[in-house]
């Protein structure tokens, strides 16, 4: 039976596949491409450490020259740790520049850093004619566990002791910050009696990093395309994988296939699937996404 | 069940050691429908190469040698008076044929190259007031030696541009050479029996033309040709837009040689050089900072993105 993580886990890869699905006019067919001529091209998070189980705000924010009605055809990256909640697009016109803002309403669920791969944009560079991909910044979101941390990831059997606990974890934690507050008065007035060294700011503590494995993320990928078998979806999902291998932009499968290390040399029917799907004809495209589905259950069996 | 272009391959590599690339840019160039020109040192195979195909498909072949001295007529043919009929009869050149292999093309003056590659072009010859289309399929290989350059006529970028592919041929390695003294130091190289015929010939250029091509590579391809013409001390003229035709053309037929009905990014970076190599005019800084056309070319393909 599917746990808790998975079947969130499956909700995400819907909601991405849908979001996939919204783009694929756009990512299918390269002769619409916008001209356009981007001068920023930013991704960020308000606020930059959420709490988990709360919403927070992911921003794509995108400047080109001149007056651009629509822009449709930003890439977002996988979120497959992060819940989506709502999704807002607007274009604003000012000083002779659009600018494009995509809100994201995200909730974590898990602790820790969360990893980001940067938005993506395929747009004819309006300066040179040359078909460009353009990239935002990638986002280490570090997401920090709430005061019911422990409570709210527990089975609706406890569900019934939280308001208690919480409680109980206010007032412990109250009495925390009173200890604390006291230390740090003393600490003051000791150091008002004795100059010492310059204080050295404490360490922010941050959660650990915690890096999603490489079957993790096969899996993740797996099930978006499973969620949602498009060739938008299988142009994602091939990208990814070539991105775990560490495939460069202007490598090819050969090139990729011929330098894979002995650790990835199983990922190599995969590939070759995932290629497959990603140019070949629409009466074949739902063989070749089977045919990547048991790669992928072969890779991760 | 009907031959396929590996058969043809594997007929080819049994009576030529090594020289892979070539081969397949021989089937490649059959299969798209194009010229290629063959450029190697002598000796390496190119004039056996072409006859070994010619026999495996069964094609009607037929050698020019180009000397300075070659006419036009000496070519595409001319009228001759029979006193017999007392009328002019034509005689049809050497042309005329399936496959036509132009031994050293850059051997013969400008007004011979122009009548070879007006019939490669129009795939007819007129010989006073009648025109005779040339037989389909019609291929023409023609061959040039890099060295012993004095006395030769150079082509003209335009007249370099109608054949679909250049092949670059090298020597053997020393196993290849070892190989190549077992089998032929006391025989004659024999040629390979016919394992196709022109019919297959026509089916296979029927599946490629059928071969799918993805918008994001037409970009591709697009992408290719732009970076050759972006600005570089090295490079006078980039390649033209019949070199995005012929590539797409040329990745068509790879991927119809390896069974698939879509091209994949990889069969457009694998035909890139051979289609490219001929088509760009460097500048002599090129030479003067000592680097290699083929390694100008390289870099450039690499650095495009692929989709």
């Amino acid at each position: 039976m599917a746990g808790p993580r998975s079947l969130v886990r499956i909700n995400l890869g819907l909601v991405l596949a849908a979001l996939a699905f919204v783009l694929a006019p756009q990512i299918g067919s390269a002769q619409s491409l916008p001209r356009l001529e981007v001068e920023r091209f930013t991704m960020s998070a308000r606020p930059a450490s959420p709490t988990i189980g709360r919403a927070f705000a992911l921003t794509i924010l995108l400047t080109v020259r001149g007056n651009v009605r629509r822009i449709d055809n930003v890439t977002l990256p996988i979120l497959s740790q992060l819940e989506l909640r709502g999704d807002e697009r607007s274009i604003q016109h000012a000083n002779g520049e659009s600018i494009y803002r995509e809100t994201l309403t995200v909730r974590a669920a898990r602790t820790g850093a969360i990893r980001l791969a940067p938005a993506t944009l395929d747009a004819i560079d309006a300066r040179t004619g040359q078909a460009e991909q353009y990239s935002s910044n990638s986002l280490t979101i570090v997401v920090r566990g709430g005061a019911l941390q422990p409570f709210a990831t527990v089975g609706s059997a406890v569900g019934n002791l939280v308001p208690i606990l919480d409680r109980i974890a206010y007032v412990l934690g109250a009495l925390v910050a009173v200890v604390l507050l006291a230390a740090a008065i003393r600490s003051l007035r000791r150091r008002r009696r004795t100059p010492e060294p310059a204080l050295v700011p404490a360490a922010i503590v941050e959660p650990p990093v915690v890096e999603q494995t490489r079957e993790e993320r096969l899996r993740d990928a797996a099930l978006v395309l499973r969620a949602e078998p498009t060739r938008a979806v299988a142009r994602s999902v091939r990208i990814a994988v070539r991105s775990l291998v560490g495939a460069t932009a202007s490598e090819t499968l050969s090139d990729v296939l011929a330098r894979l290390s002995e650790r990835d040399r199983d990922l190599s029917p995969l590939l070759r699937a995932l290629e497959r799907a990603a140019f070949t004809t629409d009466d074949d495209l739902q063989n070749a996404i089977r045919t990547c589905n048991a790669a992928f259950a072969e890779v991760l069996s | 069940m009907s031959a396929t272009p590996r058969d043809v391959e594997r007929a080819l590599k049994k009576t030529i050691v090594g020289q892979d690339a070539a081969i397949e840019g021989l089937l490649l160039a059959s299969i798209a429908d194009g010229h290629a020109l063959l450029e190697g040192p002598p000796g390496i195979a190119k004039t056996l190469a072409c006859r070994a195909l010619a026999a495996s498909l069964d094609a009607t072949f037929k050698r020019i040698q180009f000397t300075p001295d070659l006419l036009p007529a000496d070519i595409v043919g001319t009228r001759i008076f029979d006193q017999q009929s007392s009328r002019f009869d034509t005689v049809l050149g050497p042309i005329v044929a399936n496959i036509v292999l132009a031994d050293e093309i850059n051997r013969a003056p400008a007004k011979v190259q122009s009548a070879l590659l007006e019939a490669m072009q129009e795939r007819q010859v007129t010989i006073g007031h009648e025109t005779h289309p040339l037989p389909d399929p019609f291929v023409v290989l023609a061959t040039m030696n890099p060295l012993d350059n004095d006395g030769t006529y150079a082509l003209p970028l335009a007249q370099m541009d109608r054949f679909l592919l250049k092949i670059d041929l090298g020597y053997p390695n020393e196993e290849e050479e070892l190989e190549i003294l077992e089998r032929y130091a006391f025989a004659r190289t024999p040629l390979p029996q016919r394992v196709a015929t022109l019919d297959d010939l026509r089916a296979w250029r029927a599946g490629a033309r059928a071969v799918h091509v993805d918008n994001k590579l037409h970009r591709y391809v697009v992408d290719l040709v732009m970076a050759t013409r972006s600005f570089s001390p090295y490079v006078a003229n980039g390649a033209s837009p019949r070199a995005s035709l012929a590539l797409v053309g040329c990745a068509r037929a790879r991927a119809f040689l390896n069974d698939r009905a879509y091209v994949e990014p990889d069969d457009i970076r694998s035909v890139a050089p051979a289609v490219l190599r001929h088509r760009i005019a460097f500048t002599h800084r090129l030479s003067l900072e000592g680097i290699a056309p083929s390694s100008w070319i390289a870099e450039t393909i690499a650095g495009v993105r692929v989709p």
